[in-house]
């Protein structure tokens, strides 16, 4: 009798560790999506001392005109003034 | 505003690791880690290519979709970014990720990993813009200061292209049709999807 309760009993905590280890990991945020401290938007602060380009700090369109020239800027048929190749 | 994307023309680059070089010099990144790298395909051999790899900023990014923490966020510009206040550096980040971009600090005992670390596209993090706090994490915010990446800003060969996934990909079939050959555009299916055709 002993024996079989010891047997049970054993069973049962291997089962329960099995499904512990098994079970997926808890969701620290309930799923809610980012967890972390909210950002500021890139255009928001202006960028302190090294700011390039003249965009005015938190005016959204100013700052993506003027990265939008800095990456046009790498195509360098436009560059070399090449109109021939640049499209 | 579209998304940033980088694209590397595999034609171009010279395997010189300039990107590499500005990366690490521009955030001052610790001994071990490497934000960015290049790859060599077929070294040594007639055909061989270079490409510069990093976090590509993915539009369904796994390593968000598989944080435990949920530390990951993603900017209006599309620039996935991550809180290493929160990172409990389990590494899970680093097995989803298809471009390899998270590192790990391994200064601890017995391999112990530290806080992930990874391309910002040079958009820092959630601390206070061009703060010396942010720059201890992540390094520059250059995105704040109306500047790109240093990485394609600085490429000698331009092979490095970052910016709106628009301008970029105008860029790049510009070239394409100038020089009539290497469409291929690496990494760019696995982390912005296929195309939609149309009709489809």
């Amino acid at each position: 009798m002993a024996l079989r309760s010891k047997l049970i009993l054993s069973g049962a905590f291997a089962g329960l560790v099995l499904a512990t280890g098994c079970s997926p990991l808890e969701d620290a945020n309930q799923g809610k999506g980012y967890a972390g401290k909210a950002d500021t938007p890139a255009y928001a602060t202006g960028g302190g001392e090294f700011t390039a380009g003249g965009f005015k700090a938190g005016d959204k369109e100013s700052w993506a005109d003027n990265l939008n020239v800095r990456a046009k800027a790498q195509n360098e048929y436009v560059r070399t003034g090449d109109s021939a190749k640049a499209k | 505003m579209a998304r940033m994307k980088f694209l590397c023309d595999a034609e171009r680059c010279i395997e010189c690791n300039g990107c590499v070089t500005a990366c690490k010099n521009e955030h001052e990144v610790a001994w071990g880690i490497n934000r960015r790298r290049v790859v060599t395909i077929n070294d040594g051999e007639p055909g061989e290519r270079s490409i510069s790899v990093a976090c590509m900023h993915c539009s369904d990014a796994p390593c968000q979709a598989v944080c435990p923490v949920n530390c990951f966020y993603k900017t209006d510009e599309g620039v996935v970014l991550h809180d290493k206040d929160l990172c409990i550096g389990c590494g899970y980040c680093f097995y989803a990720c298809p471009f390899g971009a998270p590192q790990f600090p391994q200064e601890g005992a017995f391999g112990q990993r530290g806080k992930m670390d990874k391309c910002t596209f040079c958009a820092g993090g959630p601390e206070e813009d061009a703060s010396e706090a942010e720059f201890e994490k992540y390094g520059r915010n250059r995105l704040a200061e109306g500047k790109l990446p240093l990485c394609a800003e600085m490429c000698s060969t331009k092979a490095l292209l970052a910016g709106d996934g628009d301008v970029v990909s105008d860029i790049f079939r510009n070239r394409v049709v100038v020089r009539g050959k290497g469409a291929e555009v690496w990494g760019w299916s696995s982390a912005y999807g296929q195309p939609a055709k149309e009709g489809a």
